[in-house]
């Protein structure tokens, strides 16, 4: 909670945004000013009709003419067309995150049709690294990790499945309401497809301490970051500011905040969920079954010996807890609320993190005993079926939800499910389903409507930033009064309306980008000097921005051009999507280059340059190894000449061939010293000639 | 959010600068050293006394009771429960109804200001006249993980930058050549929470900490060159390099973030041959290592360590941090006599040692030397000779960079339990820290898209009475 002190102090440091009078802050106001009706974001999706203009000879898309007369108006004018070579390793970095091989180039260059462009975008997006490569931005964002965090920081090794659901949705095309309905109430939906208990991942990707004794605080925190990450992600809020006040800047009240959270509040987080269809579950139940048919007997006496050791170790576990989490722990089943049960669980994940002990403590002829027992039973071993992979899901309490009750309120008025106060005052009418709630869903269904003004800009323009590495609103992440208007509005509801049209499809969306001439232009514009000095954040796009390939591309590119990229399907490549993401000891190499960093929801990278990246290039074990392997590469490839071999390096890495003056110094670095005429290269300079390649910043920026 | 380093003024005078050859550089920065220190820092929002900070951080939690902080009471009361008057705390191992344990020290006043200091750190005890010693400190986190997490970035909830990154963004470097916030740890392990300790969280990532290993071969990770590569071999290949850098950047004008790489290869190559000078203790005098306990065995980690710092504030860092039972040594829930005995002894001598060699050298009044560790420590036993985590109530103490030394601020309960008086939360001391640095933890703020971040989360406040007032 704020101090009253800091609320005054961090009023007057915004004064001036404050003294506007746009943002009253009456507590638990329900009505607004017309200033914060006016709120753009809010407003319906403007029908909206092209732009026309008879002197524009530059658009070919109707991106273009938004674009177009926004330059004009601001007298810019748009770069040239870059070149085919540029193009096309642009491209391939944007859609499948990787630099097209020399083949490629060539395969495109040779492919003089028309449909030349077309047939190369679709070629990408039906390409499985499309989905590994899109995967990343929402890994971003719902800041997806491996590990626990805290200080055991310990491995989960079944999260990974929904980093893989992540890539097959965006493979797939998923319509994005059903990727919202999965990862918010896949539990919920129904239907006998183990994809949807996968996506409820997502509500499963905050941190984790599992020896906290404080569990009403954990848990407290654990709901709230889960709000914080689900209004960020759908709604492109930033709501923390709102779990203690009304927010200053925004209409949005405290309420708005606990009616949010009032949605995900009976969640309970279940590790035992399997990954199968009915069908498999029943199949592998029966073989279940049957082998505790014939080794009943073995395991009901392993149970009565075990158990008074169990129990202990249960009770022991549960003390160290204060009194009231005890009592929740206490209750019966039938009796508990979701706290309760909450309650439970976090107790019940503190004995089985510890769950060996329990067995340490037995009595010597006890652990004598119980060996015995279990080699008997493993002769049965035979018809034991293997477990079933299992997911991190949720599934709601059956029982009774627990109120959801702002902090302080002396009251205790329960708060509803309900979205916000702004956008609509009516209830929703939420109907449970099997054993859930149905909360979520109708969150879920909220979010993905169509004449959801939000939430539909939302997640148009994080498509968007994606490619142009900012989006028509800069903050994505906060479409609020702290964060960015958009530059250009009428083609953010232009972009979002045929989104929706077209089944809410994100290749949709590539397709439209990528054929416009605004992602065409080059990054040079003979105009650079005096354009950068009228719109300095290149906002207007008159050009394409330079940019430095993210972690995971420089990473992946590495090994692409040394010939030891491996990308097998199912999360076994070496991709850097594969690497593992441990919290607190993140991979050197891709947290040196600005590695999202797993904690909070991350919708722009930083992309920063430092001299521990050229220290972690020049001498790190990584860099070098991929230069040693390239120059085997280069020196085993059946080309001839040393002139060849050299320019075959330079197609690798920066994706065209030697310019003359580049390939005089290549062949005077790489010559065995006062041996003019050899035909062989000396292999030590050709290795530090690789490494020089690999470092340059043709090489780690996107033209 | 693109951040890079200062570049030179016009791209051409850079280019300039760099025509002349990787090989040239190492020329020039031995030329250019001094000035290297002398560089103007960020001014910060008001006029401040300290340029930089050393945190001595005691990983794990001492005890206050047991330092800093004498109890009479407790030892009267020992081997008896709680009294029911007190609270009873939630406490991290969740032992109920442990009978108190007695803290039996030697008690000692210290100085013309009569500060009290026990038997553990009788070196420490010398310097009291400088020490500001705060008893009634207080954090939001019952364990390790919540508490480092919250020392250094002032929530106990992972994900906010460091207070030595924002140090660093609100004040800059001082000196190029070398990371401006640096982690130096006493034993080869890992603090809890790992590298994020001093990670930068949203702020950009140039503004992190980087740990330096005093002792050993590379002092920064992937400083030295590779197995069978010269320096020789390095300038040739950096020159190539460089050349093609510029024919890229030439055909890419008002593209700075091009230039800024270019630049970075050339720090990197100075601080190859920089930041082994800074860590090079050879030519310190033997007056000096036995000042910090480098001539014996016990103190010989941690005395290297604080030495280091002081060289590293004479070169202009701004935030050095230096881990004492790097991996949560100081928590001692069971045997705490022999834990803590041992403990102090590695770092009594040598803490006294930088405050001395400071202070002799004319630093102390620019350097703001911080103790302290994530909590305390509780009154009551636990495992019969050890003691809990207490984030109720601790100490912690500054010296230099503008503090009255000779003073305590605030106090505890009877027992040493609960802060009660002129308490100071994490945030206060961060914000505190700020100020005197220069900086107002209200008006540092950063833009984290559209989300204006502030390092004390909007809360804390500067206690003037470190500063007298």
């Amino acid at each position: 909670m704020l101090r009253f002190t800091s609320h005054i102090r961090a009023t007057f440091a915004l004064g001036l945004i404050y003294a506007l009078g746009a943002f009253p802050c009456a507590a638990d106001s329900s009505s607004f000013t017309d200033e914060e009706l006016a709120w753009w974001a809010l407003q319906p999706l403007q029908n909206v009709a092209l732009p026309t203009n008879p002197n524009d000879t530059w658009s070919k898309s109707p991106i273009d003419h938004f674009v177009h007369r926004k330059l004009t108006e601001n007298n810019l004018e748009p770069a040239p067309q870059a070149n085919k070579r540029v193009l096309i390793r642009r491209l391939y970095l944007d859609l499948i995150g990787l630099p097209p091989t020399p083949k490629e180039v060539d395969a495109y260059l040779s492919d003089t049709s028309a449909e030349a462009w077309s047939t190369i975008v679709n070629q990408l997006l039906d390409d499985p690294r499309y989905g590994e490569h899109w995967a990343r931005f929402w890994l971003d964002l719902v800041r997806y990790a491996e590990s626990d965090g805290w200080n055991k920081d310990t491995y989960r090794p079944n999260i990974h499945r929904y980093r893989d659901y992540v890539v097959n949705s965006f493979n797939s095309d998923k319509p994005y309401p059903q990727f919202v309905l999965e990862q918010l109430a896949g539990d919920e939906i129904g239907a006998d497809d183990p994809e949807d208990i996968v996506a409820t991942g997502f509500l499963r990707l905050g941190v984790y301490e599992y020896n906290q004794r404080n569990a009403r605080k954990q848990w407290d925190d654990i709901m709230n970051e889960m709000t914080d990450v689900t209004g960020t992600v759908f709604l492109g809020l930033s709501m923390s500011c709102s779990r203690c006040h009304d927010h200053k800047f925004d209409p949005i009240l405290q309420k708005d905040y606990f009616s949010l959270r009032a949605f995900l509040e009976p969640i309970i987080w279940r590790d035992d969920i399997p990954v199968a269809t009915a069908l498999e579950r029943a199949g592998w139940e029966a073989q279940q079954r049957a082998w505790k048919g014939i080794s009943g007997n073995i395991q009901k006496s392993i149970d009565e010996l075990r158990k008074p050791y169990i129990d202990k170790k249960w009770y022991d576990t549960a003390d160290k807890f204060p009194l009231d989490i005890q009592d929740a722990y206490n209750k019966p089943e039938s009796e508990r609320t979701s706290w309760d049960q909450q309650m439970a669980y976090l107790i019940g994940r503190q004995f089985y993190e510890e769950g060996v002990p329990a067995l340490k403590a037995m009595s010597k002829p006890h652990k004598a005993q119980d060996a015995l027992l279990q080699e008997l039973l493993a002769e049965y071993n035979t018809v034991k079926p293997a477990p079933l992979p299992a997911a991190m899901s949720v599934k709601d309490y059956p029982g009774t939800p627990s109120p959801t009750i702002i902090p302080g309120d002396e009251s205790n008025t329960p708060i509803a499910p309900g979205f916000l106060t702004i956008m609509s005052t009516d209830k929703p009418t939420i109907t449970p389903i099997a054993e859930s709630t149905g909360r979520r869903t109708v969150l879920a269904q909220w979010i993905g409507r169509a004449d959801n003004p939000l939430t539909t800009r939302v997640i148009v323009n994080r498509i968007w930033q994606q490619h142009f590495t900012q989006g028509l609103v800069l903050s994505s992440n906060d479409f609020g009064n702290l964060g960015e208007p958009p530059s250009h509005p009428e083609l953010l509801d232009w972009l979002t309306q045929s989104f929706i049209d077209n089944n809410w499809s994100f290749k949709h969306l590539h397709r439209l980008i990528l054929n416009s001439a605004t992602w065409q232009q080059s990054s040079e514009h003979p105009l650079a000097a005096t354009h950068q000095a009228k719109d300095p954040g290149e906002v207007l796009l008159w050009r394409h921005k330079v940019h430095r390939m993210k972690a995971e591309q420089l990473y992946d590119a590495m090994l692409h051009a040394s010939g030891e990229l491996n990308t097998k399907k199912n999360g076994t490549g070496s991709r850097a999507l594969y690497q593992r993401v441990i919290r607190n000891t993140p991979n050197q190499y891709l947290h040196a280059f600005d590695m999202a960093n797993g904690l909070t929801s991350m919708s722009e990278r930083n992309s920063t340059t430092t001299p521990t990246q050229a220290l972690l290039l020049l001498n790190g074990e990584f860099a070098l190894a991929r230069a040693k392997k390239l120059a085997e590469r280069v020196e085993k490839s059946s080309l001839e000449t040393i002139k060849d071999k050299l320019n075959y390096a330079f197609q690798l890495t920066w994706g065209r061939n030697a310019t003359e003056s580049e390939m005089t110094r290549a062949l005077s670095f790489t010559r065995i010293a006062g041996e003019e005429d050899a035909l062989t290269l000396d292999q030590t300079q050709l290795v530090d000639f690789c490494h020089v390649l690999l470092n340059a910043n043709e090489f780690a920026y996107i033209d | 959010m693109n951040e890079h380093m200062t570049i030179a003024n016009s791209r051409r005078e850079f280019l300039k600068q760099c025509g002349a050859g990787f090989g040239a550089l190492a020329l020039h920065s031995l030329l250019s050293q001094d000035d290297a220190y002398a560089a103007t820092p960020s001014l910060g929002h008001h006029v401040a006394q300290a340029k930089s900070v050393i945190f001595l951080f005691m990983e794990g939690g001492p005890s206050q009771m047991d330092l800093l902080d004498p109890k009479p009471m407790l030892n009267k009361y020992a081997g008896q429960p709680l009294p029911p008057s007190f609270k009873e705390p939630i406490t991290a191992m969740g032992e109920k109804g442990s009978p108190l344990l007695v803290a039996p020290r030697t008690w000692k006043q210290h100085g013309e200001s009569g500060l009290w200091a026990s038997e553990w750190i009788p070196n420490i005890g010398e310097c009291m006249d400088d020490i500001c010693v705060i008893r009634s400190c207080w954090t939001d986190a019952i364990n390790h993980a919540g508490g480092v997490c919250q020392m250094n970035t002032c929530s106990d909830i992972a994900g906010r930058p460091s207070l030595g990154s924002w140090v660093n963004y609100g004040l800059g470097s001082a000196n190029d050549n070398l990371p401006s916030f640096v982690v130096l740890c006493d034993n080869k392990g890992r603090p809890v929470n790992g590298t994020r300790n001093w990670g930068s969280g949203f702020i950009p990532a140039t503004h992190q900490g980087v740990r330096i290993h005093g002792s050993g071969t590379e002092p920064i990770a992937n400083l030295n060159l590779a197995k069978d590569y010269t320096t020789t071999r390095q300038q040739g290949s950096l020159d190539l390099l460089n050349s093609f850098n510029r024919d890229h950047a030439e055909s890419r004008p008002q593209q700075t973030e091009l230039e800024a790489r270019i630049k970075s290869y050339e720090l990197a190559y100075r601080m190859q041959s920089e930041a082994p000078e800074a860590v090079d203790i050879t030519n310190e005098s033997e007056h000096t290592l036995k000042l910090y306990g480098i001539d014996q065995k016990e103190t010989e980690s941690y005395g290297r360590n604080c030495l280091l710092a002081r060289r590293m504030v004479e070169r202009g860092v701004r935030f050095i941090q230096l881990y004492s039972g790097t991996g949560s040594k100081w928590d001692s829930h069971s045997a705490i006599e022999k834990n803590h005995s041992n403990l102090c002894r590695s770092m009594d001598k040598p803490v006294a040692g930088l405050l001395k060699d400071l202070k002799q050298r004319g630093l102390l009044e620019e350097t703001l030397v911080v103790w302290g560790g994530e909590f305390g420590r509780t009154p009551m036993s636990e495992k019969g000779d050890g003691r809990d985590h207490n984030p109720t109530g601790f100490s912690m103490w500054m010296a230099g960079g503008g503090v009255k030394g000779g003073q305590t601020i605030g106090a505890t309960d009877e027992l040493g339990l609960y802060a009660t008086e002129d308490k100071m939360h994490v945030k206060d001391i961060h914000a505190s820290i700020l100020h005197l640095m220069g900086l107002d933890n209200m008006r540092l703020t950063y833009d984290h898209r559209g989300s204006l971040e502030r390092p004390t989360i909007n809360e804390g406040e500067f206690n003037p009475k470190l500063i007298g007032a």
